[in-house]
């Protein structure tokens, strides 16, 4: 029997290896993504582990409010005297660690990453601590006007020692010369982040402060200079031994990535998806033609276990083979990933791969798994034909007679699959990614109970779809029509792996156009003011002084500045956001949608108000009147009467909004989030925001918009995620092609009669092209529709408790009819190999052949 | 000793008005070592006839009983097991296993069995069926003649209580055929092989020791061999 799956493999090689392929592309992703995930984890921890080299000690400020990525505060200088007067301090240095340093380009253009911070800092003066290499006769800064800057800018950017490069911190920009071009502790960049190091005087005025965000301490006893800090220093500080520094650093990053992970892990999930619906029909395909021989074998006394056996031996080599190539190519594809990654803007300035053994050996299991239950149906289906099928005159059982069971399967299975999908929508899970994940598995069941039921729509949808065809091609438009419906579990299995990735891509478009819908109209709704100016990459901070440069601009009425912080409500674990408004000016430039209260609500706020969102007061049993209390970054505990609520729309604003004052008091908020400008009626908007970038220059963080640009550039930010994500569902897409092509080959060729005697009867090479070509489109046009169906169903079903929050379903006609089109060419293209076979077939021996 | 036995054989197909009666009532025995040929005008119900004797099919009423074996006593596995250690098969065409080569496939019935072949009785077939140089090629690589001569080897590989035919010779030309029947008279002669034969070749049925044709679902002549000529009388008679 393992003679007889082997040899079975290796004859039809063609066959097999297409069977295989779309397992390869599978496996392949997802050990992709695991070698990509883990290089960059340990490039991190090298990393780290390097630049705090001759760091024993490492003091920060202590955060009482912890969020991912959230910044420490800035530690008084006067710190810095303390700790090296603490006894075992052999030395210490204070370091400054601004994130939100601007460099320009040669071209004056801002150099923008989505993601890495740009560090402004200053180059330290200890050798100990230094871990900076300079390139060439590179050099510390030695005076105000001179900086050292990472080599990946240097490299990426065209600037070398000498040069003249301008850069913004806190202050304006300023151009200074380039007095050495270095590596940190090996690295190109700081993970991926740029960074300017300056001298400690120019750092501090660049950062807007004059305390520390670290201090590196050099000791002999790292344990107990550890302790003595602390006692000396409290509560308010932070104090870690070296390694443990670098590894909570480390540590966050990672969490990250873990996001990252798991997200490419779905897309990888879904490729594997889509080829085990390959093998699965490759399989099921090769048992219908081989069933003369299966029958053969139960003839001469094979049992069913033996066959089913033989069966699923040649589905496990193909499987082991498959995932073993899958394990190779998958380590090509992870530098691919960062590819993708750093167009995307995402660049974590890795190089080299991480190959550990637990990866291969996942890549193998996941690849060898979705083989095998891939290819478990068919292989008892080989066991179901009848030995009676060997002979002369019999006739094959037709298959696929069991309609009603079907449709009630297929109901039971869509049903149980959207339950589970509002279950971990709406069902109140508290942990995100268990949620995430019942939400993806209802997702796998609507779509296996929709694959179930769609042999029954294979014809009526081919019916439909081949009018036109008929039409225009006639004969030929027909035979393929009839034979896209003579089999049609075959067509509908094909179809259905298509459907899964269109059904996958529709579903992002619709929550894209309406994602955008919902901003722009909550941005129209909410947006009184001419002038937003923000940050570049849309949240982080923007120098204070821009407030001054704004109101100065010539037809600018009113000028409200917003704030964003971080604190902690009593009773929750995890940080809120919190939004700061001036009460007295926003109110020209900004509304809420009120659930209680009104415009005169915010305008009279005072610093001990809050106005939070309805539903966050709901869920923590809140009203009007009643005192919240927040842990604030600066570790006070502050309390705020609640004066209002509203409903947030498409998260223009923070759960709860403060008063500027309130942030800037209690929450040591020193920064601002937006700029707010409001004219006179009739003003030119066009002219007032060109003549704010122009002002503006100074500070090159900063970005102005009229409203409708500020609407335009929300969209953009949007669509540039939804670019990346259909990048990475192209990969299912072509799998799904692939197994057109496939399934195509096959039907030729057990064809080979009917097509010959076609032939025979006078139809032209070019006519029986066009007549496979035709079937190809039909089914492609097939599982297009499915797909498109579901994913309608998926994102209205999605769509469903984010409309609350101002989300419009919008169903993008135009996009969607694009993607029908689109699956008719690829139709075509697949079709391209099986056609020229088919017209290749040798007439006489077609005719003649057994 | 009757190694195959029919008692009323029916078979079915539908029911009521629209109802096929393949078999009409069939009662036939087979003697041990004897070449039985099996003839009649298509739809007589010869194919249905033998898709019975082998425990293809099921009739719907009657009983088959091979070398003592109730055939309606058996499950699947039961029938499975029967033809693998008890029945050999030559078919019209689609004999073999396309990616075994020939020895493999002769020996493919105790393969499945889990038994080593007897070398000797393997040798003495090979030689027989003269396919010596043969043995390692495919299907593909083989005239018809050469593969029902593999068929042919198969089914005696086992020595089987009886070896059922249907049509062999029909894709073969007329040397074929002569030596593919000759090998089946071998077989019964030498061997002592009993050999149930279905057939509407004259040439084959001229070989066989006795002739039983059947229409229209029943046997309507039970006779002793005769040569090409005396066979299409018969045929003509019945028609």
């Amino acid at each position: 029997m393992t003679k007889l799956a082997l040899r079975g493999l290796l004859t039809r090689k063609m066959r097999s290896f297409l069977t295989g392929f779309a397992v390869v592309i599978g496996v392949a992703f997802v050990v992709g993504t695991l070698v990509f995930t883990a290089t960059i984890d340990e490039s991190f921890k090298n990393l780290f582990e390097r630049a705090q080299k001759g760091v024993d000690v490492s003091v920060t400020a202590a955060q009482p409010v912890k969020a991912q990525f959230s910044i420490p505060p800035t530690m008084p200088a006067d710190t810095l005297e303390k700790v090296k007067a603490t006894s075992g301090v052999n030395a210490a240095e204070g370091n400054i660690g601004f994130q939100f340093g601007i460099f320009l380009d040669k071209k004056g253009e801002p150099m923008v990453s989505n993601g890495p911070p740009t560090i402004l800092t200053n180059a330290g003066t200890e050798d100990v601590f230094n871990s900076l290499e300079y390139d060439d006769d590179g050099r510390a800064p030695e005076n105000a006007n001179e900086v050292v800057i990472d080599k990946r800018t240097a490299k990426q950017h065209d600037f070398k020692k000498g040069d003249k490069i301008t850069i913004s911190g806190a202050a304006p920009a300023k151009q200074f010369t380039i007095s050495g071009v270095a590596t940190l502790g090996g690295s190109e960049s700081l993970a991926g982040s740029r960074f300017g190091a300056f001298t400690v005087e120019e750092a501090h005025r660049m950062a807007g402060y004059d305390g520390w965000d670290s201090i590196s301490v050099s000791t002999d006893d790292p344990n107990e200079v550890k302790a003595a800090l602390q006692r000396e220093l409290g509560s308010n500080f932070e104090v870690q031994t070296g390694e443990e520094a670098a590894e909570s650093q480390a540590q966050d990053l990672s969490d990250a990535l873990g996001i990252i992970r798991t997200a490419l892990l779905v897309f990888a999930g879904v490729a594997l998806l889509v080829g085990g619906f390959l093998i699965f029909n490759t399989f099921t395909v090769t048992v219908a033609q081989r069933t003369k021989e299966f029958a053969l074998l139960r003839v001469i006394g094979a049992s069913r276990r033996q066959v089913m056996r033989s069966m699923l031996l040649e589905t496990f080599f193909v499987g082991l083979l498959a995932s073993i190539v899958g394990v190779l190519v998958g380590l090509l594809v992870a530098p691919m990933l960062a590819a993708i990654m750093r167009a995307g803007g995402l660049d974590l300035g890795t190089t080299g791969i991480v190959i550990s053994p637990s990866t291969v050996i996942i890549g193998l299991v996941v690849g060898l798994v979705a083989t095998m239950i891939s290819g478990f149906v068919p292989a008892r289906r080989a066991t179901r034909v009848e030995p009676v099928a060997a002979m002369r005159d019999s006739v094959t059982p037709g298959l696929g007679h069991l309609r009603k069971r079907r449709i009630v399967g297929s109901l039971g299975l869509m049903g149980l699959g959207l339950l589970t999908l509002f279950y971990g929508l709406f069902g109140g899970i508290a942990n995100d990614s268990a949620a995430a994940a019942i939400v993806g598995l209802g997702a796998v069941l609507m779509m296996f109970g929709f694959a179930f039921v769609a042999p029954l729509l294979v014809r009526p949808l081919a019916r439909v779809l081949g009018a036109p065809l008929v039409r225009w091609q006639g004969l030929t438009g027909m035979l393929a029509r009839e034979n896209a419906m003579r089999q049609p579990q075959r067509t509908a299995v094909t179809a259905a792996a298509l459907m899964i990735g269109l059904a996958l891509v529709v579903m992002v478009a619709i929550l894209a156009s309406s994602l955008k819908g919902g901003t722009g109209r909550a941005i129209d709704d909410q947006y009184r003011a001419a002038l937003i100016v923000q940050n570049q990459d849309g949240f982080s901070p923007i120098p204070i002084k821009s407030t001054d440069t704004v109101a100065s601009l010539p037809g600018v009425e009113v000028v409200s500045p917003t704030k964003l912080a971080l604190g902690q409500a009593k009773g929750d674990n995890t940080a809120t956001a919190v939004t700061g408004f001036d009460p007295k000016t926003i109110g020209a430039v900004r509304e809420l949608k009120w659930v209680d209260g009104d415009a005169s609500t915010l305008s009279g706020m005072t610093d001990s108000d809050v106005i939070v969102e309805s539903d966050w007061a709901e869920g923590r049993k809140l009203n009007v009147g009643d005192t919240v209390q927040f842990t604030t970054p600066t570790g006070k505990q502050a309390d705020y009467k609640i004066a209002g609520t509203f409903s947030a729309q498409a998260g223009l604003t923070m759960n709860v909004i403060l008063t500027n004052a309130a942030l800037t008091t209690d929450w040591g908020s020193k920064d601002i989030q937006q700029v707010l400008a409001g004219t006179a009626p009739g003003a030119d908007d066009e002219k007032l925001q060109q003549s704010a970038e122009k002002a503006l220059k100074q500070f090159p963080s900063t970005e102005a918009f009229t409203k409708d640009g500020f609407k335009e550039k929300n969209d953009q930010q949007i669509q540039s995620l939804i670019n990346l994500i259909y990048g990475l569902l192209a990969l299912s897409v072509i799998v799904a092609l692939l197994g057109i092509v496939n399934t195509l080959a096959l039907s030729v060729h057990e064809r080979t009669r009917e097509l010959g005697m076609l032939r025979a009867v006078g139809m032209s090479r070019r006519q029986v092209r066009r007549m496979v070509r035709a079937e190809s489109v039909i089914t492609a046009g097939i599982g297009a529709i499915l797909g498109i169906t579901l994913g309608i169903v998926f994102a209205a079903v999605i769509s469903r408790p984010l409309a609350e929050q101002g989300l419009v379903f919008i169903l993008p006609i135009f996009t969607l009819i694009i993607f029908f089109v689109f699956a008719a060419l690829a139709g075509v293209l697949a079709a391209i190999p099986p056609a020229r076979r088919a017209a290749k077939v040798d007439v006489l021996r077609a005719v003649t052949t057994e | 000793m009757n190694i195959v036995s029919t008692a009323d054989l029916r078979r079915t197909y539908g029911e009521g008005e629209t109802a096929v009666h393949a078999l009409a009532g069939v009662t036939l025995d087979f003697p041990a070592g004897q070449f039985t040929a099996i003839m009649g005008p298509s739809g007589s119900g010869k194919s249905t006839l033998m898709h019975l004797l082998a425990g293809l099919d099921s009739p719907t009423s009657g009983s088959v009983v091979i070398d003592g074996q109730e055939l309606s006593h058996l499950d699947d596995k039961g029938l499975t097991q029967l033809r693998r250690d008890r029945l050999g098969f030559v078919f019209q065409a689609f004999n073999l296993v396309p990616v075994l080569t020939a020895e493999e496939n002769i020996t493919l019935p105790l393969q499945l069995a889990g038994r080593a072949p007897d070398r000797e009785w393997l040798d003495k077939l090979i030689d027989t069926v003269a396919l010596r140089d043969r043995l390692t090629h495919r299907p593909a690589e083989l005239s018809g003649g050469q593969q029902q001569r593999v068929a042919v080897a198969r089914a005696l590989v086992h020595q089987p209580a009886v070896v059922f035919a249907d049509e062999p010779t029909g894709n073969l030309d007329s040397h074929a055929s002569e030596e593919v029947l000759g090998l089946l008279r071998r077989a019964v002669d030498e061997f002592n092989q009993t050999v149930i034969m279905v057939t509407h070749d004259p040439q084959a049925a001229a070989v066989a020791d006795r002739i039983v044709v059947l229409n229209d679902g029943v046997v309507v002549h039970d006779g002793a061999g005769t040569d090409a000529a005396g066979v299409l009388d018969l045929m003509k008679a019945v028609a």
